[in-house]
């Protein structure tokens, strides 16, 4: 695909989102006056009609300046402080999910520990069987009241304990998800040719295994941890509300009950931007890594 | 032979599990009024005889008629709200698939941005305009489902649409509706109900996040969902663990029934 019909097909997704954008924002907010009816916050509320939030969302997304959230705070400094502890928490739970997953059925289909390949199989269909926010319940409310060993919830700069518990609710999807596929992919490429024949060859197995197959896979992992990246950089809503970590995931939430305007917006064009960017990326890599379609 | 009797051995071990769910959600709503009242004398009350098999919740409402009518209610919910996703997203892929260039990218580029949304803004919005009705809670599970499976559609249209025998077709003269007709249903029938039965966990998933989140349906006449009620007990957890337990595996076992059901029957 062409640099100039990427570009074009940017352009055309932007557009649109600003145009959803605008009418969720509209509709969300347009009660807002009875939720603020009596507080001082009422005097920087603005009723504005569709057209002119299309507008005024046109230009704030242009110039990247979003104007002030309804506690006065910058929106785009807002999210540049909030794009920190989410993209800590997205790297924690990628490594944790990813690295784990990979290693450990490599390790089991290498070492012939069928059970405990078939234990976590059974382990990763639970674990996506169970919606997410009822792992981060159930986490939250085992190291709150019976382990209190971690931190429940917040958040502290350079403190990576705050992020063990959210990191484990969502790093344990992503771990089901490429447990599942690495089983599936290891198991296949096994009864290739060209492994059966290095195996033929007198090859050690930790070297068929370690080198031909876990090379492989990498790049189909690279692209399905590539598309799990772009949904935590989105920030996960619900993990991050239930462990009152300050990310994303909790401003958007925060911008949806409070009815926040400017906040929602600018909230809704960084998310969508960042989803379509890194979903064309990947699929930009799906195309010249392994050429077909995940 | 061997693998066969395996294979009986295992939709028996699922059928008997849905039909041991189906039977005790049954009695539930068979013995128990819906658990839209609160008796606060029976509040936190033990698990006991028949009268309350697995105790009461904080507002004296028993548990066993809360995970009977919470796991009725949101079957009632995800397997039409699964239908509807399916027809739209099947309407518009459709549509798409025939239009001209720019208007296709255009719809691709609206399924883009509805990934990209989040849902429950979306349910909030749609639930707010259509006034809470049971019709706008099925347009907000429709509107947050409907761009995944486009794209599932899209790519399987496509592919046909660029197959060889559809070429061929067109050469010799086909209109689109027979195209359609004698080419890209016959096959995309089998996605769609595979789509349909594989999709309705993940429907389950979407039904009890809303309802934790309070954004529910049916809450005056079947009382609360599974997820409000794990959000409405969580921090009396404490003293009555059932209260969050209960429609925790209620959940779990909705989803992991459903899902054995519908992987053993779609063979597509």
């Amino acid at each position: 695909m062409s640099i100039f019909r990427e570009i074009y097909l940017f352009l055309l997704f932007t557009l649109i989102l600003i145009f959803i954008s605008s009418l969720l924002t509209t509709y969300r907010t347009k009660d807002q006056i009875y939720q603020y009816a009596d507080v001082s916050l009422k005097n920087s509320i603005q009723q504005e009609n569709f057209f002119s939030r299309f507008q005024t969302s046109f230009f704030q997304t242009l110039s990247g300046n979003f104007g002030e959230t309804l506690t006065g705070e910058k929106v785009s400094s807002h999210i540049k402080n909030k794009f920190i502890p989410t993209l800590q928490l997205a790297i924690f739970s990628i490594l944790l999910g990813g690295i784990s997953s990979v290693f450990l059925s490599l390790f089991f289909i290498y070492k012939e520990f069928y059970i405990l390949e078939k234990i976590f199989l059974y382990l990763s269909i639970g674990i996506l069987s169970t919606p997410i926010f009822i792992v981060a319940v159930l986490l939250f409310l085992i190291f709150f009241l019976y382990i209190p060993i971690l931190p429940p919830g917040g958040y502290e700069w350079q403190n990576p304990t705050y992020l063990v518990l959210p990191g484990l609710t969502l790093g344990s999807r992503i771990f089901a998800r490429l447990y599942i596929f690495s089983i599936y992919e290891i198991k296949k490429e096994q009864e290739i040719g060209l492994i059966r024949f290095l195996y033929a060859r007198g090859l050690p197995k930790k070297i068929v295994f370690f080198k031909y197959i876990f090379f492989k896979i990498l790049p189909i992992l690279s692209i399905l941890i590539l598309l799990d990246l772009s949904s935590l950089l989105s920030g996960a809503m619900i993990v991050e509300e239930i462990f009152f970590f300050p990310g994303i995931g909790k401003s958007m939430y925060l911008g949806i009950k409070s009815m926040d305007t400017n906040l929602l917006r600018g909230l809704l064009i960084y998310t969508g931007i960042i989803f379509y960017i890194l979903s064309r990326v990947s699929k930009w890599l799906q195309v010249k890594l392994v050429q077909v379609e995940i | 032979m061997a693998s066969s009797k395996i294979s009986t051995s295992r939709n028996m071990k699922k059928f008997i599990l849905i039909f041991v769910l189906v039977f005790l959600y049954s009695l539930g709503i068979l013995l128990f009024a819906p658990p839209t009242h609160v008796d606060l004398d029976q509040s936190f009350c033990p698990p006991r005889d028949l009268s309350h098999p697995l105790g009461c919740d904080r507002l004296g409402r028993d548990h066993f008629a809360l995970l009977s009518y919470g796991s009725v209610l949101t079957i009632i919910v995800a397997l039409p709200a699964r239908l509807l996703t399916l027809v739209f997203a099947f309407g518009i892929s459709l549509i798409a698939s025939y239009l001209p260039k720019f208007f296709k990218d255009l719809v691709d580029s609206f399924s883009s941005v509805f990934l990209s949304l989040p849902s429950l803004l979306i349910a909030l919005i749609i639930i707010s305009i259509l006034e809470g009705s049971y019709f706008s809670f099925l347009l907000s599970i429709t509107a947050s489902d409907w761009a995944s499976v486009y794209e599932t559609l899209q790519v399987k249209i496509k592919e046909i649409l660029e197959s060889n025998f559809v070429q061929i077709s067109k050469n010799l003269g086909a209109t689109n509706y027979y195209i359609f007709k004698r080419h890209v249903f016959p096959e995309i029938k089998y996605l769609l109900v595979n789509l349909f039965l594989t999709g309705i966990p993940s429907v389950i998933m979407t039904v009890s996040i809303f309802s934790y989140l309070g954004v529910d349906f049916g809450t005056e006449i079947f009382g609360p969902g599974l997820g409000e009620q794990i959000s409405f007990s969580k921090d009396f957890v404490h003293i009555s663990p059932l209260s969050v337990f209960i429609p925790v595996i209620g959940i779990i076992l909705l989803i992991l029934s459903l899902h054995l059901a519908f992987k053993s029957n779609s063979k597509f």
